[in-house]
Formats: C-alpha cells, structure tokens, sequence
C-alpha cells in the first residue's frame, strides 16, 4: 500500500471519528483526542500535531464551528460543534466505510465490527 | 505547571498567520498541552513531564498554516487578487500619467535607458506598494501574501520582458533584435528597481506581527 493511500485512509479515518463524536457532543481537541483514544481502546490515537490541523481543516470546511468557554480550572477551550454541513457529511463517510471494510471482508476476511 | 504558552510561541515562531489567529492557535494548544499535562500526572498519580520531542514543529506549523490559510477563493481572492490588481492598475496609471506630464519616456529602441527616464515613476511606486499591503493586511493575508501583492507588477513587467525576448528570436526576420545585454538592463530597470520600490512602500505593513499582545 503506498504511501499517499495511507495517508488517505488514515485521515478518514480520523474524520469520521472526530465527526462521529461530534454528533453526540460539542468537545474540545483535548476531549476529543482522550476519548477517540478509550473508545478505541487505543487503536486510534491523535496526538497535538495530527489532530489540530484536521480539525483547523474541518472548521475551514464549515463541518464544524468553534467557541470559547471559560474554564475555572484552567485555562478557556475552545469546543468543537458540528455544524449542518458536517451532519451532512457523516452519512456519507459512515457509508464509505462500511463499503470499505465490506469490501476487504469479501477479499480478505476482514470483518467489520 | 510548565508555560506552555511560551513554549508553543516559541516553537512555532515562524508561524506566519494574522497575529489574532495565531494567538488563538497557541492559546488552544497551550490549553490541549495543560490538559494533557494535568491528565498525566493524575493517571500516573504525580506530576507527570511531557515530552514533547516526537513533535516536528516546523511540519507541525505547516500543517496548521495550510489549514488555517488556504481558505476558501474568497478570502484569496480579498488578501491577493484584488490588492494585486489594484496595485497594477494604480502603477500602469502612475506611468501612464508621469508620461502625459512629460516626467516620462519610455522608448521601445533604448530599453537600457528606461531605469533612469522612469525615476519619477520610481518615486511613486512605494505608494502603490504600500496600498497593496494595506488592502492585503485587511484581507487577513500572510506575510507572504502581504509581499507577493505589491510586487506583482514588476513579477508582469519582467514576464512582458521575458515574453518580447522570446518574440524576437523567435521573429528575427520581423522584429529588430535586442541584445542580450540590453534586456538585461531593462530586467533591471522593469523588475529590480521597481520591485525594490513597491517592497519598501509595503515594508511598514510586514512587521505587524512583531509584538503582537500575549495572550491569556
């Protein structure tokens, strides 16, 4: 597999996960890189570098949209917020992917969870 | 607790973003990076030092860059396109008009000379400069947008140049042949010499990120 595929599979993955969440909740980076990281048990991880530039991505797409919240431990976060253009995408990507994995069962016996 | 802010700004310095965006970028990441930190230290049940080695900040602030600036054609079109044209209208004008005055004359037969017969036009330019900075400072561009848009016309007036070269010896049964030399002087005087001076009326509009208020 090259390079470049990859890269592509690994970034679609990444979107559907963030996405995904999304549509449950508005979270902020940190939030969402620790929960992608238990609810995969750890298979998808995003680290500072991987995952803010996606999501910088994604709000420039206008799947997502941003705000500040104040935070009385710590520092603001900014919180993350699917925005109807993302809702829009999740069908979709879901669908792509399911044809993917099927596909790699039928070739492979890969099986999807 | 480390300042992560500090950190994060030093390391991607040569991030080259508005300076509103930028803070906004070191501040949530300041914030991820503390989250983190204090995460850590509470699953390991002490206080926990990040290591930030594995991250490769200079592709790290690209990515960011790239994400945060490559917006859609509109805001291209606001921070480049327009300042651009309305930097060569304005010095296709100024010319233009230093020509009807009789500041001016250009001959097709003494390109060499065009450096000294277009002062005038010279002096005029870093004003031109500085609007195309200005327009793409407000357009929210990147320093290098704010450099490319006011020395877009001399990019045009060198590749006009590099175009009638290429016409000559291509034609040089038709059209009287211009020595190598003589182009080379008129690449100065088209090129160099007015690329400096739009740059230096654009200069005051580049530093702006300089001493950009900390944010909390």
């Amino acid at each position: 597999m090259t390079k470049r595929i990859r890269s592509k599979i690994a970034r679609g993955s990444a979107e559907l996960a963030i996405l995904s969440l999304l549509a449950e909740e508005s979270l902020y980076g940190f939030e969402i890189a620790k929960q992608i990281g238990e609810r995969t048990g750890g298979a998808l991880k995003f680290t500072l570098a991987s995952l803010y530039p996606l999501l910088y991505e994604m709000e420039k797409r206008g799947w997502v949209e941003a705000h500040w919240e104040a935070n009385s431990a710590g520092r603001d976060r900014r919180y993350y917020r699917l925005t109807q253009t993302g809702r829009r995408q999740l069908g979709p990507l879901r669908e792509e992917w399911r044809s993917f994995f099927h596909a790699l069962d039928t070739l492979a016996g890969v099986s999807h969870a | 607790m480390r300042n992560w802010e500090k950190e994060i700004r030093e390391h991607l310095a040569s991030l080259d973003l508005p300076p509103e965006t930028k803070d906004e970028v070191i501040a949530e990441l300041a914030s991820h990076l503390e989250d983190l930190e204090r995460e850590e230290s509470r699953v390991e049940d002490g206080p926990q030092a990040l290591d930030l080695s594995g991250i490769r900040w200079r592709k790290f602030g690209h990515a960011i860059q790239t994400a945060k600036l490559e917006e859609g054609g509109m805001n291209r079109t606001k921070s480049l396109w327009i300042p651009r044209f309305v930097n060569l209208s304005l010095t296709s004008a100024l010319i233009n008009i230093c020509g009807w005055l009789g500041w001016v004359n250009v001959r097709v037969d003494r390109v060499d000379l065009i450096p000294l017969v277009v002062g005038p036009w010279l002096l005029v330019l870093p004003i031109c400069g500085a609007t195309a900075a200005l327009l793409a400072k407000r357009g929210e561009g990147s320093r290098a947008t704010r450099v490319m848009a006011p020395v877009a016309p001399s990019a045009v007036w060198f590749a006009t140049l590099f175009v009638l070269k290429l016409i000559f010896l291509c034609f040089p049964q038709t059209f009287v042949a211009i020595p190598v030399k003589t182009l080379a002087l008129a690449s100065v005087g088209w090129f160099v010499f007015p690329a400096l001076a739009l740059f230096a009326g654009a200069a005051p509009f580049l530093g702006s990120q300089m001493g950009r208020p900390e944010c909390e």
